[in-house]
């Protein structure tokens, strides 16, 4: 397992699980739709590759390191 | 008259909707976070009064805008939500109608068809059926399926309810205890509210600290992506009945391929601004300005010839043809400007390029403790100081909301382009284009520095939570352009005009007017220019020891736009005899009062770094509260002054003794940032999100 900061660009990875300390965090990315089980992959990296623009349920959404690294994935 | 909610995710066009059946004008864009407070209006012959939102995804609060709709749903009172959702983004659009419907709400769904690229086909019977709800479809830009839409609210139906098994997976067992004595729809939004962690609902029942604790600790670890996933679930199960949707990624598009990329993001950003800078100042707009101009002037010049043969030399004669004629000509000359820069921020806007520009900016922007966001408020700093003030809102970190706001002011907005044209282009000539793009870059320079500053002392940055939802890019159609053309020509026109004629004719009393009031234009010993000498050798030292010039700075605190008209007026200048406040006049009156380049370029820089407008200040005022108003303000007026010191010695030391002054400032500049990079290779730096990736060795 590994987290979505870690994953490569345009391959794709199943949600096994999401961890964050702060509440507020863990509401807005569940709400954003990354629950266990669905498949995500990360399109596009910033340059200095603190942000990850990032493909779940059939929509982009970019995302800071440290949400990606909150994300729990397994490659498919 | 029945109140009528009208709420959806960010960018699903709400306002869209609002301006289709209020008739009404607002601001829309293809961007997440457009709208930051609620609007109202009556529509349906007074039937109804419709009140705008900011986007939400839940009724969880993240930012200050979601805030002020999760506080409307639950706080106004309403006979119906319309919840506008974007066809292509159908299910997560529905995880805010679970949440609505969950607490008991009487909602309508507006399917907006906005997206024509978008094949996705929706049963809209059956999708009614399975959700409980009215549902219909919408083009809220082109006014499809309104009809239908108002029909319903007529109705006045109520839910049809549904069944909220798919939440039955969840254990609400251990928190029984805790609502015994309540009815069973309070119950169980207790329960979905605890499984949300939701402090705000329990605070808003009377539940203590430690109480909330209590009861949260009662649900498992997981809660919040336990309900939201039944709620994704029950959602899947929908789309397959109901929903017949091809494969498609909204927001995806192959111009990203460029616009993401690594090594032409940057350039690719830099060339549209130069493009819109260049159209605004240089080509388009001074055409317009020119014709404008020659126009106000065929109309005003035999309007000034009868106002003398009837008046003479007298206080009527000047106070029209300088101060109500001046100042009308400072405004219909840089009137084309203003609307285009309006113009194409808008259209970039539109576009969806603005949230490729956050994602891009964001890594610089957290460097010095902004959000990729901030690009947004600060691009339309721009335009206007206290709009941008204001979209400082939809930023979700509080410290970094401030931050923005306090900075936005050193964009160079429209109201200092007179100045820059004007006095710029009376001694640059045709080099006064670098002149102005240097003033730009300096701004950005200065606000970015401050940001830096602000983040290592009193606004140190929260969490790092920058998330953004990408849109599909889309154009601007004609009929839009023209709207965002009328509504700013419309709004510069009597908003700022009115100022600036107001102010020009307050700045002309005062200077036709001694202190036993009698009447002394023209000549020495005016109010203003008594009080103006006071305080004038304090500018001394940056170049301006002169009370003309201190007395526009005064009147600049008003509105940056009548800095040029107060010039031109103290100088005696008969605006509407020639071609109104252009380069040759403004030479005429700059000669006057600047002692040289360098005494020019101090001025600009005071006038891009100093206080903004009165209008601003009210803003920032109410946006980011007293006491950082009034650091924003001292911030401003001391950095002013330090940067226009500082260039107007670097200019004249220029000036004597040649450019090789600016090598030797360039060199120091190099040795100091190589001295500073090898300290910080040596020094041990956090990386900030130690919380979960365990990788800094060097702790």
């Amino acid at each position: 397992m590994m987290t979505l900061n870690d994953a490569k660009l345009k391959h794709r990875y199943k949600i096994e699980s999401v961890t964050f300390s702060d509440p507020k965090f863990l509401r807005r990315i569940a709400e954003l739709g990354f629950t266990r089980g669905q498949v995500v992959s990360i399109k596009y990296r910033s340059l200095l590759k603190e942000v990850g623009l990032v493909e779940v349920r059939g929509y982009l959404v970019s995302m800071k390191a440290n949400l990606l690294k909150g994300i729990f994935v397994r490659e498919i | 008259m029945e109140n009528i909610l009208l709420v959806g995710n960010p960018n699903s066009g709400k306002t869209t909707l609002f301006n289709t059946l209020t008739k009404s004008n607002e601001h829309v864009g293809n961007w997440h976070g457009v709208t930051v407070e609620d609007k109202r209006k009556v529509f349906d012959n007074g039937n109804f009064c419709l009140v705008d939102t900011p986007g939400v995804y839940s009724l969880s609060a993240f930012s200050f805008e979601e805030d002020v709709t999760i506080n409307t749903i639950e706080n106004e009172k309403y006979s119906k939500i319309i919840q506008i959702c974007d066809i292509s983004n159908l299910k997560r659009n529905l995880y805010l109608l679970l949440c609505l419907v969950e607490r008991n709400l009487d909602v309508i769904v507006a399917i907006n068809q906005i997206d024509k690229k978008n094949k996705t086909k929706v049963d809209t019977k059956k999708l009614s059926t399975l959700l409980g709800v009215d549902v219909v479809t919408v083009d809220a830009q082109k006014k499809h399926g309104v009809e239908n839409l108002l029909n319903h609210l007529h109705a006045k139906t109520q839910n049809k309810g549904f069944d909220l098994g798919y939440l039955s997976s969840l254990n609400f067992e251990p928190l029984a205890k805790y609502h015994s004595n309540m009815s069973k729809h309070e119950r169980f939004l207790f329960c979905i509210n605890a499984y949300e962690k939701n402090e705000r609902y329990f605070k808003s029942k009377g539940y203590g600290e430690d109480a909330i604790k209590e009861i949260f600790d009662q649900t498992p670890k997981d809660s919040i992506e336990q309900i939201a996933k039944a709620r994704y679930d029950f959602l899947d199960d929908v789309f397959i009945r109901a929903v017949r949707q091809v494969d498609f990624v909204y927001g995806q598009s192959k111009l990203d391929k460029i616009f993401l990329n690594k090594y032409l993001a940057f350039p690719c950003f830099m060339l549209i601004l130069l493009a819109v800078f260049y159209l605004t100042f240089f080509s388009v707009g001074r055409f317009l300005s020119d014709i404008l101009a020659d126009l106000l002037n065929m109309i005003t010049t035999p309007l000034v010839t009868k106002l003398y043969s009837a008046f003479g030399d007298s206080f009527v004669y000047y106070l029209f043809s300088d101060a109500i004629f001046g100042g009308l000509a400072t405004i219909v000359s840089f009137l084309p400007q203003v609307v285009l820069l309006f113009l194409f921020l808008s259209i970039l806007e539109d576009s969806g390029y603005l949230s490729r520009v956050a994602f891009v900016f964001e890594d610089i922007c957290a460097k010095v403790g902004l959000s990729g966001k901030s690009v947004y408020t600060l691009l339309m700093g721009f335009g206007c100081s206290t709009s941008a003030i204001m979209t400082s809102r939809n930023l979700d970190n509080n410290n970094g909301r401030i931050k923005t706001a306090m900075i936005c002011s050193y964009m160079s907005c429209t109201a200092k382009i007179p100045i820059y044209t004007a006095i710029g282009g009376a001694f640059f000539g045709a080099q006064n284009i670098f002149v102005i793009i240097a003033l730009y870059i300096v701004g950005i320079v200065t606000a970015l520095v401050i940001s830096k500053i602000l983040d290592k002392t009193i606004l140190k940055s929260e969490a790092k939570s920058f998330f953004l939802e990408f849109p599909p890019y889309r154009t601007t159609s004609p009929k839009r352009i023209l709207k965002i053309l009328w509504k700013n020509t419309k709004s510069f026109l009597f908003k700022v005009g009115s100022v600036m004629i107001s102010m020009n004719v307050i700045i002309f009393l005062l200077s036709s007017f001694d202190f036993k009031f009698k009447f002394v234009y023209g000549k020495s010993g005016s109010i203003l220019e008594s009080l103006s000498k006071i305080i004038a050798p304090i500018f001394g030292p940056i170049g301006f020891n002169n009370w003309a010039i201190v007395s526009a700075l005064i009147a600049g605190f008003v509105a940056k736009e009548i800095v040029v008209s107060s010039i031109a007026m103290f100088n005696g200048i008969d605006a509407s005899a020639s071609k109104l406040i252009s380069e040759s006049i403004m030479l005429e009156s700059s000669v006057v009062f600047f002692a040289s380049k360098a005494s020019v370029l101090s001025f600009l820089i005071f006038c891009l770094l100093y206080t903004p407008c009165l209008a601003s200040i009210s803003m920032l005022l109410e946006e980011i509260g007293k006491k950082f108003t009034l650091i924003a303000i001292a911030i401003q007026l001391v950095v002013a002054y330090i940067l226009s010191f500082m260039v107007y010695n670097i200019s004249l030391a220029v000036e004597i003794w040649g450019v090789s002054v600016l090598v030797g400032i360039f060199a120091l500049i190099v040795v100091c940032l190589a001295v500073f990079c090898i300290y910080r290779h040596f020094k041990y730096k956090k990386c900030g999100f130690c919380e979960n990736c365990n990788k800094c060795k060097r702790n």
